[in-house]
């Protein structure tokens, strides 16, 4: 019996289409995001529609979210960061759908490739970056420079805290893609264990059921260590410390 | 511990919120602390923190090296300060998510 646990990764064109020579086909991948918008979409607006004072399920949860989110800003970035609290609510938002949509077997998980975290580490970084210069001018370039360091281990610590500082959106996307891709790469092993040892595939059985559990676990937290990291990036855009 | 003087629930938020208060400063003050609650297996992180580093070093200095052909010295330099990137940025990362109590971050100017 074969046993491809990394098929579960793999994209194809559902719509295939190329404008000058680019692929910009409709994937799996991006069906998933689709569907992950339109999750979320359908979420906010039915838990919203009533306006009750006594809120219904779906007004909690919805309620639930927001708090949690705006709490999460306000905790992290100071109150000037709830003008951003649109853009931390989406991608938190984003992430959490896709990382949970991700559970569902037979489904896809965009969260599991380095260029859909890549591409929004990058975005959430050059976004955060611009903020800081627009905000502080050429004084931004302070935030380079560590407080109370003897002048001449400058020309040392200036490099190591600009490296430091691109790196960011590195650590950032790896973080997310390899929680994600490694979990259920786990999963699919154990899983075909179950069914390669007969009566025995109980243990990898229960193996799997506590990974299932944990993997939730892990798409709720990679989702909220991603939106910490963002609002910690923009305290130090805004406050500068 | 010392006995609770006063066993009575009814007023336990305020008290409680005064004991904060006193013990954490007024709420207001401590909103621009990175505080994160709780731990998430924070080995695994710090590992990605400095091969984030060392390989994001790397990365730059072969870029620059093949940019201004000088090859190899950007790409030594970049890596070892890299490398050390990657401890500070582990470092922080320890700092902040592993030992919440211990952020030791200033008010912003």
């Amino acid at each position: 019996m074969e046993i491809e646990p990394l098929h579960q990764f793999e994209i194809w064109p559902i719509i295939e289409l190329t404008v000058e020579r680019v692929d910009v086909s409709f994937t799996n991948s991006s069906l998933w995001m689709a569907i992950a918008v339109a999750c979320v979409y359908y979420l906010i607006m039915a838990g919203t529609r009533h306006h009750a004072l006594i809120p219904g399920r779906l007004q909690s949860i919805v309620e639930l979210c927001y708090e949690f989110v705006a709490s999460l800003l306000r905790d992290n970035a100071g109150k000037e960061g709830m003008r951003f609290f649109p853009l931390i609510f989406t991608l938190f938002m984003f992430i959490l759908f896709g990382n949970m949509l991700g559970m569902i077997p037979g489904s896809f998980t965009f969260t599991s490739h380095i260029i859909v975290t890549f591409f929004m580490a990058v975005c959430v970084w050059i976004g955060v970056t611009a903020l800081g210069f627009w905000i502080h001018g050429v004084r931004f370039f302070k935030f380079f420079v560590p407080e109370g360091a003897p002048g001449a281990m400058l020309p040392l610590l200036v490099p190591i805290e600009l490296i430091s500082y691109c790196v960011r959106p590195i650590s950032l996307s790896v973080r997310l893609f390899v929680n994600m891709m490694g979990g259920h790469t786990m999963m699919k092993v154990f899983a075909a264990f179950v069914a390669a040892l007969g009566v025995f595939g109980v243990a990898p059985l229960l193996v799997v059921v506590a990974l299932t559990g944990f993997e939730f676990a892990v798409a709720f937290l990679q989702a909220y260590v991603f939106t910490v990291l963002t609002c910690i990036y923009l305290n130090d855009a805004i406050h500068m410390h | 511990m010392p006995e609770d003087p006063d066993p009575n629930f009814d007023d336990f938020d305020a008290r409680l919120r005064k004991v904060r208060e006193t013990h954490d400063g007024p709420a207001e003050d401590h909103a621009d602390r990175g505080k994160v609650r709780g731990r998430f297996g924070p080995g695994i992180q710090v590992g990605i923190e400095l091969l984030a580093g060392v390989a994001g070093g790397a990365l730059m200095g072969w870029g620059l090296d093949q940019w201004l052909d000088t090859t190899p010295w950007f790409f030594l330099l970049l890596f070892f300060l890299g490398a050390a990137a990657g401890m500070l940025n582990a470092w922080r990362y320890l700092r902040r998510f592993a030992s919440p109590e211990q952020t030791g971050s200033k008010p912003p100017d």
